[in-house]
């Protein structure tokens, strides 16, 4: 009964983002809010942002669902990264403000107190760390937002990477009896799955930084309510990863028209790593470093890096927290 | 397959930072063995200050990552 329920749930998601989706590209497309396609010969025009139809199709599914204190806080959280995300979609901000705004979104958590500073670790069981964990929701939430934001770079990369890292969390919230969080997670993945059927390449819709950054707040909340801080960070290992190396090797947060581009486009269509000290590393470099490659592949060797991530993290859950 | 290579060394990549993150909470189940049975504020900032030191062993670990990654794939 309780499987069909999540069917039922998950279908209900997915076909609300997918009608979502496909309404915002007609009013995008009327409005003339449209990007080129960088990675494409003909730069084809693409409408942005269709972070709005990812946002109200799973936030409306959600509240029908559950209507808890925990839900709310999520929902306050995401709203916060949401709106930050929009109003730079049209504004444009610089390097440092995007960072800031999205820690905001530990707020809600935090007056709240829908966090548990006691989160579960392998071989150590609950380490409480009363003092640090606040001061690590901040850095959470603006970490993983503008963290989703650098992998979206290349179609539908960041909506089939995050479905991909969120199957380890529903696993984990299942195998711990997280029922809630655990349909929650769902209403996500199918959410991001409707949202890929549009994003996917050829892309037909962009989520634009509302999208990305209400993405990476929507998955840092589900860590933070189902303590599985953990499990989600060795999930979404290549996230953090690409992150991390973007930052430190570009030193620090900079515009983007102040950093060298890291990787080419030829006249063929593929694309193909810059060499260079002081170029960004970024996923997409070190995967077109060994010669021109095209968009597809570049998606695919990713996707494959979230996969190995998703075992490693299912293979923790089983061994430490079962 | 152009592909294949950076596949490969990405893979390697992220299994090795998964293991040494395990094992970077082997030493931490360690040291907090060694602090059993201690109570107090200093041992509540201790284990936080542990926390922290973690993180900042992560943030080194994903520096030789990331610096393993380009020399593997010669970026510079």
């Amino acid at each position: 009964m309780y499987a069909i329920y999540i069917v039922y749930v998950f279908i209900a998601s997915f076909l609300m983002v997918l009608l979502l989706s496909i309404i915002s590209e007609k009013i995008l497309l009327r409005k003339r809010m449209m990007v080129p396609d960088a990675h494409k010969i003909d730069k084809r025009m693409v409408p942005r942002p269709g972070g709005p139809a990812l946002y109200f199709g799973i936030i409306i599914v959600m509240l029908i669902i559950i209507r808890n204190i925990a839900a709310i806080a999520l929902v306050i959280a995401v709203t916060i990264a949401f709106v930050a995300g929009f109003l730079d979609d049209i504004y444009k901000f610089g390097g440092i403000e995007k960072p800031i705004l999205t820690a905001a979104s530990a707020a809600p958590f935090l007056i709240f107190s829908t966090y548990n500073p006691n989160p579960y670790v392998p071989f150590v069981g609950t380490v409480t760390i009363k003092i640090l964990y606040p001061l690590l929701l901040i850095a959470g939430f603006s970490i993983y937002s503008n963290a989703t934001n650098m992998l979206d770079v290349f179609n539908g990369l960041l909506t089939g990477s995050m479905i991909i890292a969120t199957i380890p969390l529903s696993f984990y919230f299942y195998i711990r009896g997280e029922y809630q969080i655990f349909l929650l997670s769902i209403i996500f993945i199918a959410g991001l799955a409707g949202f890929l059927v549009r994003h996917a390449y050829p892309s037909k819709l962009f989520p634009g930084d509302s999208g990305t950054l209400f993405i990476g707040a929507f998955y840092f909340s589900l860590m933070v309510l189902g303590r599985a801080e953990i499990v989600g960070i060795i999930a979404t290992l290549p996230l953090i990863f690409n992150g991390f190396f973007i930052l430190t090797s570009i030193r620090g947060f900079k515009e983007h028209s102040n950093v060298p581009r890291p990787v080419t486009f030829n006249d063929d269509g593929k694309i193909q790593a810059v060499k260079g000290k002081h170029v960004p590393i970024t996923l997409a470099r070190l995967f077109s470093s060994n010669g021109a490659v095209t968009e597809k592949e570049i998606v695919y060797g990713v996707w494959i890096m979230f996969v190995v991530s998703a075992i490693l993290s299912m293979f923790t859950t089983l061994v430490f927290f079962k | 397959m152009k592909i294949a290579k950076p596949v490969m060394v990405m893979m390697a990549i992220v299994i090795i930072s998964w293991a040494l993150l395990l094992a970077s909470f082997y030493a931490m189940a360690l040291t907090f063995k060694l602090m059993a049975g201690m109570h107090g504020l200093t041992i509540q900032i201790i284990r936080d200050l542990l926390g922290f030191l973690i993180f900042i062993i992560w943030a080194i670990v994903f520096y030789i990552m990331r610096q393993a990654a380009a020399k593997a794939l010669s970026l510079y």
